[in-house]
């Protein structure tokens, strides 16, 4: 297989290739369209990631490590980072288990219009106002919602459940959310699988069960992580879901930050925003050194 | 080849989206066209609240000064705050709580007052270096009318915490500002020695009904609340307690140890349009615009001159006839403006512990 020869034979494409080779011979236009968005993420993210750095390491009096030290030794401060991690888990392997059935589905079903069911179902909603979607939940989900209201006309409990301003609700609210963004990512991903794959495993011998957790899921963990990841971090700053259906004792950091932001604590919000960057890398690291590269399938 | 292709439109489309996605907040009219006399940016918090606002004082105060006004809503603190520390003050006028306005000027973040330019004279507490009053609403109780009536639901803070005789969910303002004065209130302070508040009284206070507590955090939730049975009674603003009740919503409220927080205008610093901002304040606090604007929405005044326009009605349904001004207080800026952010993380602390 090609994957073998690393001498530059005229595909930039190919396995093997460094990738400071593929830049430099990209032809002028191609250049540019690398360059202009590198340039610009450069300039937005990272001069202003500085600007942050700075702020959560300057007090009144220069340089401190007060609001460091406040948010890794208060209390207050470390409940919201477990409960805000705890959360982003939670909601990442729900979205995971509901997503991934159905991202198998729409690449696999011999019908093309299946997939297209599939995918508009799970794509429609996103089109929507979250605003919208999370005051639908309210609805779903108060004391005389439709969830109640269902569960009482079966029966199956005679009062009506706090369901709303619970960690529950958040969770689900957020799960209903970015479901997208992980269908997605494990879609495209999939669609890279070669079917004959799976065939090629029945030939061997392999019951589907088998063919499946040993080929296909393999296959797989790429979308699996990059669709994870995503949805974590996406999940680990979510603000209005929190802000509208959870209770007291399930506040998030994006709350604490919006209040600190407007009570003139900038740096405080400063200190916590690179908090959860630096976990995000954290765990990116982790993932790194004992999976090895997760973008790319292992051979 | 074709899968990195996909891969890369998929992810870039739904980057994108994300980017979009986040890049949610408040709407901003922005105005072209100069009228003669120059522009103001006015910022209010929107709704019912700022129509009111436009059609009481905003539209007038065009037609008489010739100064175009372009309304920027929701007031939103932070981006005040940011506006200022990068030099790049683009509002002239902000409508914010009092408490939170003489905080702002003490950090040096506002322009003052200039009374010079306005004359209008209104409640002493309410004018001040950096923030001239405008409105008052008023944390009260309320409750629901389909199940209780004004006997059968508490009619004074010590009722509203005792659990016992009034059993049942409270829909509580998730945030310090009038709860701690409520549970002190209920504990048997009298209203003179409430500042500076004793915190370890009121949360001992606040605990004892602590599991019986759902806490809004949006001005709409309490009535929301209410109207569904989701909660019983509730600590909540007598402005839209009133705009549900009008509207038909079975809720009702009690002025009966009100908690009054005064609204103001604060000028941010270095604003493009600063003397056109000091008068629209002047003109805004005038008695006949505060009576107009309280005639269209129910948020009391604080102009005694537009009060005394008020009929008996109005002056009882905001809360400013001399019987319920009686057993209400005004919240204390003051104290507020020097221990909110103290205060706070204290009250998250103890809703999260």
């Amino acid at each position: 297989m090609e994957a073998n020869r690393t001498s530059f034979n005229g595909d930039i494409n190919a396995k093997g290739v460094p990738l400071s080779h593929r830049i430099s011979k990209l032809s002028g236009l191609k250049w540019a369209t690398v360059a202009i968005p590198l340039l610009y993420i450069i300039l937005t993210l990272v001069v202003s990631g500085f600007g942050i750095i700075k702020k959560s390491f300057t007090g009144a009096d220069g340089f401190t490590l007060d609001y460091y030290i406040k948010i890794f030794t208060e209390p207050l401060y470390l409940k919201v980072l477990l409960n805000t991690l705890l959360t982003g888990v939670i909601v990442t392997a729900a979205c995971l288990l509901l997503a991934y059935p159905a991202a198998y589905l729409s690449v696999r079903a011999k019908k093309p219009i299946v997939r297209r069911l599939i995918t508009g179902g799970i794509m429609i909603p996103y089109w929507m106002s979250m605003l919208v979607r999370i005051f639908a939940w309210q609805i779903i989900l108060q004391s005389n919602g439709v969830l109640n209201q269902l569960l009482m006309f079966l029966h199956i409990t005679e009062e009506p459940i706090q369901f709303l301003y619970t960690t529950g609700a958040v969770c689900v609210s957020m799960t209903h959310i970015l479901l997208p963004y992980m269908f997605l990512s494990l879609q495209s991903n999939m669609e890279g699988i070669d079917a004959n794959l799976s065939t090629a495993a029945a030939v061997m011998g392999a019951r589907p069960a088998r063919g499946f957790v040993d080929v296909f899921l393999p296959l797989s963990v790429p979308g699996i992580f990059s669709g994870s990841l995503m949805v974590f971090v996406l999940s680990l700053g979510f603000y209005i879901a929190p802000a509208l259906l959870g209770g007291a004792d399930n506040m998030m950091m994006s709350n604490l930050i919006e209040e600190n932001m407007n009570n003139f604590n900038s740096n405080l919000a400063a200190a916590m925003s690179l908090e959860l960057l630096v976990i995000v890398f954290v765990i990116l690291g982790i993932a790194f050194k004992f999976v090895g590269n997760i973008f790319v399938p292992k051979k | 080849m074709r899968k990195y292709r996909r891969i890369l439109a998929a992810a870039t489309a739904v980057a994108m989206t994300a980017a979009l996605a986040g890049c949610s907040g408040g709407s901003g009219s922005s105005g072209s066209g100069s009228g003669s006399a120059g522009e103001l940016v006015f910022v209010d918090w929107g709704g019912t609240n700022t129509d009111a606002r436009i059609d009481a004082i905003v539209k007038p105060f065009e037609e008489e000064t010739g100064i175009h006004v372009t309304v920027v809503t929701p007031s939103d603190y932070a981006k005040l705050i940011s506006m200022v520390e990068n030099n790049t003050t683009e509002w002239d006028v902000m409508n914010c709580d009092a408490y939170w306005g003489v905080y702002a000027g003490e950090e040096g973040y506002l322009e003052p007052m200039d009374y010079d330019v306005i004359t209008t004279k209104i409640d002493d507490a309410a004018q001040l270096e950096y923030v001239m009053g405008a409105e008052i609403y008023t944390s009260v109780i309320a409750y629901n009318t389909d199940k209780y009536t004004a006997d059968t639901a508490p009619s004074n803070w010590e009722q509203f915490f005792d659990t016992t005789n009034y059993p049942g969910k409270r829909a509580v303002w998730k945030y310090p500002v009038t709860v701690l004065e409520a549970a002190l209130m209920a504990d048997g302070v009298s209203k003179d020695e409430l500042y500076p508040l004793d915190l370890d009284r009121a949360f001992a206070k606040l605990d004892t009904i602590k599991d019986s507590i759902i806490w809004w955090t949006k001005g709409a939730e309490p009535s929301q609340m209410l109207s569904t049975g989701e909660a019983d009674y509730a600590l909540a603003w007598s402005g839209r307690i009133a705009t549900a009740k009008d509207e038909g919503s079975p809720v009702a409220m009690t002025y009966d140890g009100g908690i009054m927080i005064t609204a103001g205008w604060v000028v941010p610093k270095n604003a493009p349009n600063r003397e056109n901002a000091m008068k629209f304040i002047e003109y805004a606090s005038e008695a006949n615009q505060q009576y107009e604007f309280s005639k269209r929405i129910p948020y009391g005044s604080t102009n005694p001159e537009a009060v005394a326009l008020m009929d008996d009605d109005l002056k009882v349904a905001l809360g400013q006839s001399d019987d319920q001004l009686s057993t209400e207080i005004y919240l204390d800026n003051t104290y507020w403006a020097e221990h909110l952010s103290e205060v706070e993380e204290r009250f998250n602390a103890w809703l999260v512990g």
